[in-house]
């Protein structure tokens, strides 16, 4: 699930795989061979860098995405970006899903762009996770400053039903992205609420800037202060709660066997 | 074995398909000496000099394999013969929904002049009746206020071309300025010169071409670079129950309305045959970007569930 197209990374910080590779040379030899450990490839930076669009439909939405500022997403940014890239005003038919095309390929290539920013991000910011996140977010939310004003249709249009599994699909990437890239390393249910909560801040911080009209929008990115500090209190908080809850669990179900034991 | 021509009590075209389809598929000389049935393009005639027990590829026509060089005249048969019952034999067929299919389909493809644009030269093929194309003169002209994007419909069956040029003359294009029929085989468009086309069309029409890869690459070449290749036709059901239902329905109730409505079961039967037989959506999707297409995300839109299925490609 840690889908990336960043294969530069591969020789740039160690894998998790690497581990497993060590733990199955170590093993005695008459147990490794009933063993099957061997290094598996469900990282994305094992395989090749996959790229949904062809380089013509990438000129035709790159240029399209020029349009937005002054059209909004409708169709006539992708009529006149298919023709500023060459080709004619009957070509925005091959787009599956029209509009929403051009909605995704900006979410598509401004996650893509996040990769890039590693070496600067964690030569700035640190061991921290917090800081680090915190950047991320706020390289990402740039990215949107030069088409806010028309941001909200898009928010409109990724919310029709049909489009509501790919746009939650890509806000979970974004996620995604960003906590593969602050190395973290959890392996238990924590990297799934990990992932809800950044998603779920990330997003109330998009759509709060769709609103704002403060000078380089510091408002936005106090929002997105506030809201980190508050995931991040919630996230011991829970924690705690949950291993409270699980040692009661456990620990009535144990009295309760023993008193059936009893006889 | 000879066969005698029946003096038929019948309506005449659906005994004239039982004996075309029995002579040709069996090899069988017809006594009576009666011309050749349908209009004849110069490449048919080619394949009819080989003879029938010429040994050339075969091809399927429905259910059964036929030689390559009869399936042309086969089809054009089969439409002429439901040409003038071919929008009540849809309503039948698909209780309606046809209709909001191809509406669909032209809102899909926005067709029309933009401003700053030049009017647009769409090619409709195997369009006889002119479904398509009034639809798309019509988004044209309201939707877009063009008054000057042309289609030119063509058709292997001049029967459907003239019911097509028929009803045009009920519209508001009679004069005949936005919109032309000619008889066309799809694999060649030899009217049609290249790089000259924005957009191309076909609806219900591509599972009864005889050799579809060869129609895709005629429609890459009349294409300009930038034109899009949109086909509208019958597909797969994707969703397991549903297509057990479909099947159902098609080869037992169809032919049976095709009986009560047109008095014609044959074809009726050959249409759902040519379903069964057509590629599914990921296949087809692959033999367009065979001719030189090229897709967007997977190339199709399912159309409920896959009954119907419109496939795009641009040329680039």
């Amino acid at each position: 699930m840690y889908l990336t197209s960043a294969t530069i990374f591969v020789h740039n910080f160690k894998m998790p795989s690497t581990e497993f590779s060590v733990i199955v040379r170590r093993m005695p030899a008459h147990l490794s061979k009933f063993c099957r450990l061997r290094r598996r490839s469900y990282h994305s930076y094992d395989h090749l860098p996959y790229n949904p669009y062809t380089p013509s439909q990438e000129k035709m939405l790159s240029s399209a995405l020029k349009h937005v500022p002054e059209y909004g997403f409708v169709k006539q940014s992708l009529v006149q970006g298919c023709r500023d890239a060459g080709y004619l005003d009957t070509t925005h038919a091959v787009f599956q899903d029209g509009v929403f095309d051009l909605v995704k390929f900006h979410l598509y290539t401004e996650r893509n762009k996040l990769a890039a920013l590693k070496p600067q991000i964690d030569e700035e910011e640190g061991k921290s996770i917090g800081k680090r996140i915190r950047r991320y977010c706020t390289e990402r939310l740039k990215a949107n400053e030069p088409i806010i004003s028309k941001w909200t249709e898009a928010i409109a249009i990724m919310g029709l039903p049909q489009n509501i599994p790919q746009s939650l699909e890509e806000l979970a990437k974004l996620s995604d992205e960003i906590w593969f890239l602050v190395d973290e390393k959890t392996s238990d249910f924590d990297w799934y609420t990990k992932r809800a909560s950044l998603a779920a801040v990330y997003s109330s911080t998009e759509l709060y800037m769709t609103q704002d009209n403060s000078p380089r929008f510091e408002k936005t990115y106090q929002f997105l202060d506030r809201r980190l500090a508050v995931v991040q209190n919630a996230g011991s908080s829970i924690s705690n709660m949950a291993s409270w809850a699980s040692f009661t669990c456990f620990a009535s179900i144990n009295l309760l066997q023993s008193q059936f034991s009893r006889g | 074995m000879a066969f005698l021509p029946r003096q038929a009590l019948r309506p005449s075209h659906f005994l004239r398909l039982r004996q075309v389809v029995h002579r040709r598929v069996f090899n069988v000389r017809y006594l009576s000496g009666s011309a050749p049935l349908g209009n004849s393009n110069a490449e048919s005639k080619v394949g009819k000099d080989q003879g029938t027990e010429a040994t050339s590829k075969t091809t399927h026509f429905g259910f059964k394999d036929v030689p390559e060089y009869e399936k042309e005249e086969l089809v054009r048969e089969v439409f002429s013969s439901v040409a003038k019952s071919y929008d009540v034999m849809n309503d039948v067929m698909s209780f309606g929904v046809h209709r909001l299919w191809k509406d669909h389909f032209v809102a899909k493809l926005d067709p029309g002049r933009r401003p700053g644009g030049e009017p647009l030269s769409i090619l409709d093929v195997a369009g006889g009746t002119g479904d398509i194309a009034f639809r798309m003169l019509d988004w044209a002209s309201d939707i877009h206020n063009d008054h000057q994007s042309k289609v030119l419909v063509v058709d292997i069956n001049d029967d459907m071309l003239k019911e097509g040029h028929k009803r045009s003359l009920t519209t508001r294009y009679a004069d005949g300025s936005r919109i032309e029929f000619k008889v066309q085989n799809a694999e060649f468009l030899d009217a049609v010169p290249d790089n000259s086309q924005d957009l191309y069309t076909v609806a219900f029409g591509i599972r009864n071409f005889t050799n579809i890869p060869a129609a895709l690459r005629a429609a890459h070449r009349i294409l300009k670079p930038g034109g899009v290749f949109a086909c509208l036709e019958f597909s797969k059901v994707n969703v397991g129950i549903l297509d057990m239902i479909y099947q159902q329905y098609s080869f037992n109730i169809i032919p049976l309305m095709g009986q009560l409505v047109a008095a014609d079961r044959d074809s009726y039967q050959y249409l759902v045959e040519s379903i069964a037989r057509f590629p599914s959506q990921k296949e087809f999707a692959g033999m367009i970007k065979d001719a030189g297409f090229e897709i967007s995300g997977d190339g199709y839109e399912d159309l409920t569930f896959g009954v119907a299925a419109i496939h795009t490609g641009v040329k680039v």
